[in-house]
C-alpha cells in the first residue's frame, strides 16, 4: 500500500517521467476497494474483474484531465460505480430480460457461490436481501454498511443530496431487516 | 472514509438482526488475485497508450488522404460541370450564330412561291434521275451483251447504222 496521499500522488503523476510510477501507486492504493466495490454490485467474480481492471483504465486515461476540483477516492469511486452500472445495465439489454432477472441471476450465484462467497447463513441473506433493493438504495446501503464512506462522499460519487441519500439507506436498512425477519 | 458508528443509525431496536451482523465483506479471490490483476491493469494501460501513440500518426495520414480525396472528386465534379456548361452554351452560341448567318444570307421577301417550288420540283427530279440511274445501272449489271444484241435484233433495231 503507498503512503502517499493522494495529492502527493498527483503531483507525482503531473512528472512525465514518473506517471507510469504514480498510476502504480494510485492502482496499488485504491484497487481492493474498488474490486470489492463492484463485486458487491456485479456478484460476479470474473465479471467484477473485468469491471475493476476497466474501471483503472478510464483512470488512467481520464487521469491527465483530472482537475483537483474533487477527491481523487472519490472520483475513482463515481468511475468504478458507473462502470459497474453500465455492466449491469448492459446485462440486462443483452438479454432482453427484465431488471428482476439479472438480480434473480446474482441470487442464484450468491446462494450456490461456495467457493468465492464464505459468509454464514445470515450474511448470505443479507446478500440476498441487497440483491432485492432498488439499484440506487442498494449502491447507496453497500457504500454507507460496508464501506462506511461519509454522506458527503456518497453525495459527492453519486450526485445526490444528502438528505436523498440518508432516506435512501433508512429505507434500504429497513426493507433488508424485513427479508431477513421473513426468511 | 468515516469512521462513525453507523449502528446509531442502525439501532438495535429498530433494527434487530442487521445491527447485530458484523459488516464484513464475505466475498473472497483467489490468493495472488491482485498481484495478477495489478500487472494485467498495467500491462493494458500502458499497451494502449503505445498503441495509440503509434496510431496517431497514421490516422492523421488517414485523415489528410481523405479530405485530399474528398477535394479531388469535389474539383472533378466541378470540371466537368463547368465544362458541360461551356460545351451546352458554346453549342447554343454556335446554333444562333448559324441561323442568324442563315437569315442574312436569305432574303426570304425576294423569293416568289415558284421559285420555291421550282427549287423542290428540281431536287425531286434530280432524285429521280439519280435513283433511276442506279436502278439502271444495277439491271445491267445482271444482263449479258449477247442478250442484249439478241433484245435488239428482235426489236428491230439496226445496229449497223447505229
Amino acid at each position: 500500500m503507498s503512503d502517499y496521499s493522494d495529492n502527493e500522488l498527483l503531483q507525482i503523476f503531473q512528472n512525465e517521467e514518473q506517471k507510469h510510477y504514480a498510476f502504480n501507486l494510485i492502482v496499488q492504493k485504491y484497487q481492493k476497494q474498488v474490486y470489492w466495490h463492484v463485486r458487491r454490485l456485479v456478484i460476479d467474480a470474473d465479471d467484477a474483474d473485468d469491471v475493476s481492471q476497466d474501471s483503472f483504465i478510464k483512470i488512467w486515461k481520464a487521469l491527465p484531465d483530472f482537475r483537483e476540483e474533487s477527491q481523487l477516492y472519490t472520483w475513482i469511486y463515481r468511475i468504478a460505480t458507473n462502470e459497474a452500472l453500465s455492466f449491469l445495465r448492459k446485462k440486462r439489454n443483452k438479454y432482453f430480460l427484465p431488471i428482476h432477472d439479472v438480480e434473480k441471476e446474482l441470487s442464484e450465484k450468491v446462494k450456490n457461490d461456495n467457493y468465492f462467497f464464505k459468509g454464514d447463513e445470515i450474511e448470505r441473506k443479507l446478500q440476498l436481501a441487497l440483491l432485492q433493493l432498488p439499484e440506487k438504495q442498494r449502491i447507496v446501503f453497500n457504500m454507507r454498511y460496508f464501506d462506511a464512506l461519509k454522506y458527503e462522499d456518497i453525495s459527492t460519487i453519486l450526485g445526490t443530496s444528502i438528505g436523498a441519500l440518508k432516506a435512501s439507506y433508512h429505507l434500504a436498512a429497513k426493507k433488508i431487516e424485513k427479508f431477513l425477519i421473513e426468511n | 472514509m468515516n469512521t462513525n458508528n453507523e449502528n446509531n443509525e442502525l439501532n438495535s431496536i429498530e433494527f434487530p438482526t442487521l445491527s447485530k451482523l458484523d459488516r464484513k465483506n464475505n466475498f473472497t479471490v483467489g490468493e495472488t488475485f491482485f498481484e495478477k490483476q495489478l500487472v494485467e491493469i498495467q500491462q493494458k494501460c500502458y499497451s494502449q497508450t503505445q498503441s495509440t501513440s503509434m496510431l496517431r500518426k497514421p490516422a492523421l495520414h488517414l485523415k489528410w488522404v481523405v479530405v485530399a480525396g474528398v477535394l479531388v472528386i469535389f474539383v472533378s465534379i466541378m470540371s466537368i460541370y463547368m465544362f458541360n456548361g461551356k460545351q451546352k452554351i458554346e453549342l447554343a452560341n454556335n446554333t444562333i450564330t448559324q441561323e442568324v448567318q442563315l437569315a442574312d444570307l436569305i432574303d426570304y421577301d425576294d423569293i416568289e412561291e415558284n421559285t420555291i417550288v421550282n427549287v423542290i420540283l428540281e431536287e425531286d427530279t434530280i432524285t429521280n434521275i439519280n435513283n433511276t440511274k442506279a436502278s439502271i445501272d444495277t439491271t445491267a449489271l445482271d444482263v449479258s451483251d449477247d442478250d442484249i444484241i439478241k433484245y435488239l435484233i428482235e426489236e428491230g433495231y439496226d445496229l449497223e447504222n447505229n
